[in-house]
């Protein structure tokens, strides 16, 4: 028995490393699970409360800069809007004859980036609106040039948002003049792949992917991405899209959540 | 006491570095990690033990601000490295400053390599964008722990 606790202090250090990659995997197998999530509401809910640390002069440099960008787009959304304004009429119009059921505007909520993480690559960010404003997990999160993730953990005063680019992510799109569904997967920074695509579909560069709507988070005609390389590899059934998002997540200040939407609602 | 105290203060600083730092100062998608630097030279300077558990720790912090999808891979990556620059602790004094450095920068590519295919398992990735993103981590860290080791005597 002594010399069992002679070679187990001996080898201590192996032993806890033994243990920590054990416990580490047991996590990485088990992720997402709702202690780990409960864990990193806790977690989130205590960075949120530590006063933001970033550097305010360089932000302040950058609004002037930010606000006469978002001036001519809003000028430029004036304009287009105008137009739809009309095509809205007529589409309203067109269903009423057809009988169609009407739908509802999407509720959403205002929210700043606060965090984007401690890890070495991007994969969440946290918002700083929570259940106090109405957000719930599994919630569309948006940006003016689309969509950004949805929410994941909710804590009372922040949100933290699964963002399009994680590896986890995926998302039924549909893309092209035809509307052909597939799975969007993430890549690597900008860019992802859509599967399930049938060899030789009539899809070229520049086309834009839009959400399906076969979930019970997005809504349909969403703008993900545009179609930045088509590539038909010889005896495989399938093609192979690779597609750039439209949203680069680690320029997002300002979002939007869609509040009273999605299976957390 | 006042050690201890000391201690948590530098660990509150590097997260909040880390928390807050970081993202500002990102080359292409990949961000300096300040948990690793402070990691290796506590490992060296307290061993293997405090090495993998502060690893543990801190790799398990930083999982928990990401998607949860890849919960674990901070806390086991940051787990071996604290093992292995622990034995440096106690041999810093007999290897040579050529076998230590190659130690060091060893472990900075291990842990990129490490956690690099953790993270893209299962994507269908370019060999050559994981291979940037695993030399771009090593190139920060490196000049990072470079710097810092001109300031911060490894003992």
């Amino acid at each position: 028995m002594r010399n069992l606790f002679e070679i187990l202090a001996f080898f201590r250090d192996e032993l806890l490393l033994m243990l920590t990659i054990l416990i580490s995997l047991t996590l990485f197998l088990t992720a997402a699970s709702p202690q780990a999530m409960a864990l990193q509401k806790l977690y989130t809910g205590i960075i949120t409360s530590v006063p933001s640390l970033t550097l305010g002069l360089s932000e302040m440099m950058s609004y002037k800069e930010e606000n006469q960008a978002l001036r001519q787009r809003l000028m430029r959304y004036a304009l287009i809007n105008a137009e739809l304004a009309e095509a809205g009429r007529e589409n309203d119009q067109l269903r009423r004859m057809l009988h169609f059921t009407e739908t509802q505007p999407y509720d959403l909520q205002v929210a700043e980036v606060i965090n984007r993480g401690a890890s070495t690559s991007l994969s969440t960010v946290t918002l700083n609106v929570g259940t106090n404003q109405s957000v719930l997990p599994n919630q569309p999160v948006l940006t003016m040039d689309g969509l950004l993730g949805k929410t994941i953990t909710v804590a009372q005063k922040a949100t933290v948002v699964h963002l399009v680019n994680d590896r986890n992510f995926r998302l039924s799109v549909k893309v092209g003049a035809e509307g052909l569904r597939g799975i969007l997967e993430p890549l690597y920074g900008p860019f992802a792949e859509i599967s399930g695509l049938l060899l030789n579909s009539p899809i070229y560069p520049g086309d834009r992917v839009l959400s399906s709507g076969f979930s019970d988070i997005y809504p349909k005609n969403m703008p993900v991405a545009i179609v930045d390389e088509v590539v038909n590899v010889p005896g495989e059934n399938f093609s192979r899209v690779r597609v750039r998002l439209n949203v680069d997540p680690s320029e997002a200040e300002y979002v939007f959540v869609m509040v009273g939407r999605g299976a957390g609602s | 006491m006042a050690q201890g105290l000391r201690f948590l203060a530098i660990l509150v600083g590097v997260m909040a570095s880390q928390l807050f730092l970081a993202p500002t100062l990102k080359i292409g998608t990949v961000r300096p990690d300040f948990v690793l630097i402070f990691l290796v030279f506590f490992s060296v300077r307290f061993g293997r033990v405090p090495g993998i558990l502060l690893g543990f720790g801190v790799g398990f912090l930083q999982d928990l601000t990401g998607s949860l999808s890849v919960l674990g891979t901070n806390a086991l990556v940051k787990s071996v490295v604290g093992y292995s620059l622990g034995t440096l602790s106690g041999n810093l004094a007999v290897w040579t400053p050529r076998v230590i450095n190659l130690y060091i920068y060893g472990s900075l590519v291990g842990h990129a390599l490490l956690y690099q295919l953790m993270m893209i398992q299962g994507l269908h990735i370019p060999l050559g964008i994981v291979v940037n993103n695993i030399l771009l981590e090593v190139f920060i860290s490196s000049i990072m722990i470079t710097g810092m080791r001109y300031m911060v005597p490894l003992l």
